[in-house]
C-alpha cells in the first residue's frame, strides 16, 4: 500500500499534516486514521495544522478530520492552503494561509483548555499537555500523564501523574481509583508508603496541596 | 485461499512464546489446518529445537528474504503432522538482517498457501519485534502471572495498537492454581483488569512442558498434559469455537491425586 497521501511532520511546537486531497476522501481518511494512531503518545495535546496544498476541502470533511485528531488527543487548529484552496469552495487568490492567521489568535486559548484522552494509557505511553487532561479510561503502571493544569481520570490511575507541572500549586489530581505509582503536584513528589502497594481505597479520591503537603481526600461526585 | 498471520509476542523473555507457538501450530495442524510457523528470533533461534527439527535446517529466513533460496526450499516439513511447516531463523546473523517490509512481503506470500502463519516474536521491542509484527493480521500476547511480565505485556499491547493490531488476545501462561488460591500469585482477573484485552487461553504450569520441550515433542501431542489440553482449547478458540476455560481446581495432576489418595496432599 502506498502511504504517500498523508504525510505527518513535526513543526515548531506542533504537528503539520499534509494531505493529498486529490485522492478519494475516504481512502485518505483511512490512511489518516492509521497514521494518526501511530503518532507517538508524547505528542498528545499538540496542536495540528493541516496542509491541503492547492486542493479544496469541505466543511464536513474538515469536521471529520478534527474528530479523528481529537480521538488521539490532538488539537486541530487550522488549515493551511496555497492558492485556490479554502473550506467549501475555491476561494481564489490568497497566497496566504487564511485560516492559519485565525488559528494563531486562538492558540493561546486552546493551549489553556482541556484535552480528553478516550482510551487506556499503557506502559510506555505518555501524555503531556499545557492545560488540563481528562482521561476516560485507565492509566496503567509505566504510563505517564503530565499536565500544566489538573488531571482527572475517569478510571483507575495506576501509573504516574504530574499535575501543575509548570509550578501551579493549586493543581489537583482526581481519579475514580487513585492508586498511582507516583504522584506529583507542582514540585511535590509523593509515593505510597513502603509496604503499601496502593495509595487509596475503593472510592474516588482527589490529591492536592494543603499547607505545603500533598493530601488525599475523598472526592465527592 | 487467504490465511491468517498471527504474531505471538510478550515483550518479556522466558514467558513461553516459543512453547506457545510450537503447541498452537501443532494443535492447529492436528485439526487438519495447513500451518507454517515462522521463527523471527534471528541469532537466538529455538523453535526448531522445541519442534525437534533442528537437524533438518538447510536454509533459513534470511536466505529467503535475501533471495539466496526459494521459500519452498527453506520450509521444513514437520516429522509428525501433515500440513505443518517451519521456517527457521538464522542463527549466525542479526535481527537487522531482515527488514519489516521484507517480513510483510514474506507473510503475504505465506498466507496464500497456509491457513495459519504463526510468527514467533523475539523478546524485546526493537527491530526483532518490529519485524515480527510487520506482516501480522492479529496478535496473541503471552503473559505469566508476574508483575514484570504483565507490565511488559501492557507495553507490548500499546505498541501493537500503535501498529494497527488492536484486537490482540491474551494467553496467561504458567499459572499455578494452588498458589493463586493461597493468594500468593496474581489471578486471572488481576491480569485481565490491567491489560483489558480479550482472554483466549489460560495455560497451567506443567512439568510435561519441560520434558516435551527437551525431547522436541510439543505437549499438545501428549493427552495427559494439562498444558497440552489448554493449548488444544486455545487452538479451537482460534478456529472460532466457543470452548469453556479449564477448571483449574482439578489441575493438581496425577501426583496430587495420588498423594491425596494417601492423605498426604498439602492444603
Amino acid at each position: 500500500m502506498v502511504n504517500e497521501d498523508v504525510v505527518i511532520n513535526g513543526t515548531n511546537g506542533g504537528i503539520l499534516i499534509r494531505l493529498n486531497m486529490a485522492e478519494d476522501f475516504n481512502t485518505m481518511k483511512k490512511q489518516l486514521i492509521e497514521k494518526v494512531r501511530a503518532i507517538d503518545g508524547s505528542l498528545m495535546g499538540s496542536s495540528v495544522e493541516i496542509d491541503i496544498g492547492k486542493k479544496y476541502i469541505t466543511r464536513s470533511e474538515t469536521a471529520e478530520i478534527a474528530g479523528i485528531l481529537a480521538e488521539r488527543g490532538l488539537e486541530f487548529i487550522g488549515i493551511l492552503g496555497r492558492k485556490g484552496s479554502g473550506p467549501g469552495k475555491p476561494s481564489g487568490q490568497n497566497e496566504q494561509p487564511l485560516l492559519k492567521i485565525q488559528a494563531r489568535g486562538q492558540e493561546y486559548k486552546f493551549s489553556q483548555e482541556t484535552v480528553t484522552i478516550r482510551r487506556n494509557l499503557r506502559s510506555g505511553q505518555k501524555v503531556e499537555h499545557k492545560g488540563n487532561i481528562v482521561v476516560l479510561g485507565d492509566i496503567n503502571p509505566g504510563a505517564e500523564v503530565v499536565a500544566g493544569g489538573n488531571i482527572l481520570v475517569m478510571g483507575i490511575l495506576r501509573g504516574l501523574a504530574h499535575a501543575g507541572a509548570q509550578g501551579d500549586i493549586y493543581a489537583a489530581v482526581a481519579a475514580l481509583r487513585l492508586q498511582p505509582t507516583q504522584l506529583r503536584i507542582a514540585n511535590h513528589i509523593t509515593r505510597a508508603p513502603d509496604g503499601e502497594t496502593v495509595f487509596g481505597g475503593k472510592e474516588p479520591e482527589i490529591a492536592h496541596i494543603k499547607d505545603g503537603r500533598v493530601v488525599i481526600e475523598r472526592f465527592k461526585i | 485461499m487467504n490465511g491468517n498471520v498471527l504474531v505471538i509476542t510478550s515483550g518479556k523473555g522466558g514467558v513461553g512464546k516459543t512453547t506457545t507457538t510450537a503447541n498452537l501450530g501443532t494443535a492447529l495442524a492436528m485439526m487438519g489446518k495447513r500451518v507454517v510457523m515462522v521463527d523471527t528470533d534471528i541469532g537466538l533461534r529455538n523453535l526448531d529445537v522445541v519442534m525437534g527439527l533442528e537437524n533438518r535446517i538447510v536454509f533459513d529466513i534470511v536466505d529467503v528474504v535475501s533471495g539466496h533460496c526459494k521459500l519452498k526450499q527453506a520450509l521444513i516439513k514437520d516429522k509428525r503432522f501433515e500440513g505443518l511447516y517451519l521456517l527457521p531463523a538464522a542463527q549466525t546473523k542479526e535481527k537487522t538482517a531482515v527488514s519489516p517490509s521484507q517480513m510483510k512481503r514474506l507473510s503475504e506470500e505465506l498466507k496464500q498457501e497456509y491457513d495459519y502463519v504463526l510468527v514467533d516474536c523475539p523478546a524485546g521491542i526493537e527491530q526483532g519485534f518490529r519485524n515480527a509484527v510487520a506482516g501480522a493480521d492479529d496478535a496473541l500476547v503471552v503473559a505469566t502471572p508476574e508483575v514484570s511480565s504483565v507490565r511488559d505485556a501492557d507495553r507490548i499491547i500499546g505498541l501493537l495498537e500503535a501498529a494497527g493490531l488492536t484486537r490482540a488476545r491474551l494467553i496467561i501462561n504458567r499459572i499455578r492454581p494452588k498458589m493463586v488460591r493461597r493468594g500468593d500469585m496474581m489471578d486471572i482477573e488481576d491480569i485481565t483488569e490491567v491489560l483489558a484485552i480479550n482472554l483466549i487461553g489460560v495455560v497451567p504450569e506443567d512439568e510435561i512442558i519441560v520434558v516435551s520441550t527437551n525431547r522436541g515433542e510439543p505437549a499438545v501431542t501428549e493427552y495427559t498434559s494439562r498444558a497440552g489440553e489448554a493449548y488444544r482449547r486455545v487452538a479451537r478458540r482460534l478456529l472460532g469455537e466457543e470452548v469453556p476455560f479449564m477448571a483449574l481446581e482439578y489441575n493438581e495432576g496425577i501426583f496430587y491425586k495420588f498423594r491425596k489418595m494417601l492423605g498426604m496432599a498439602a492444603r
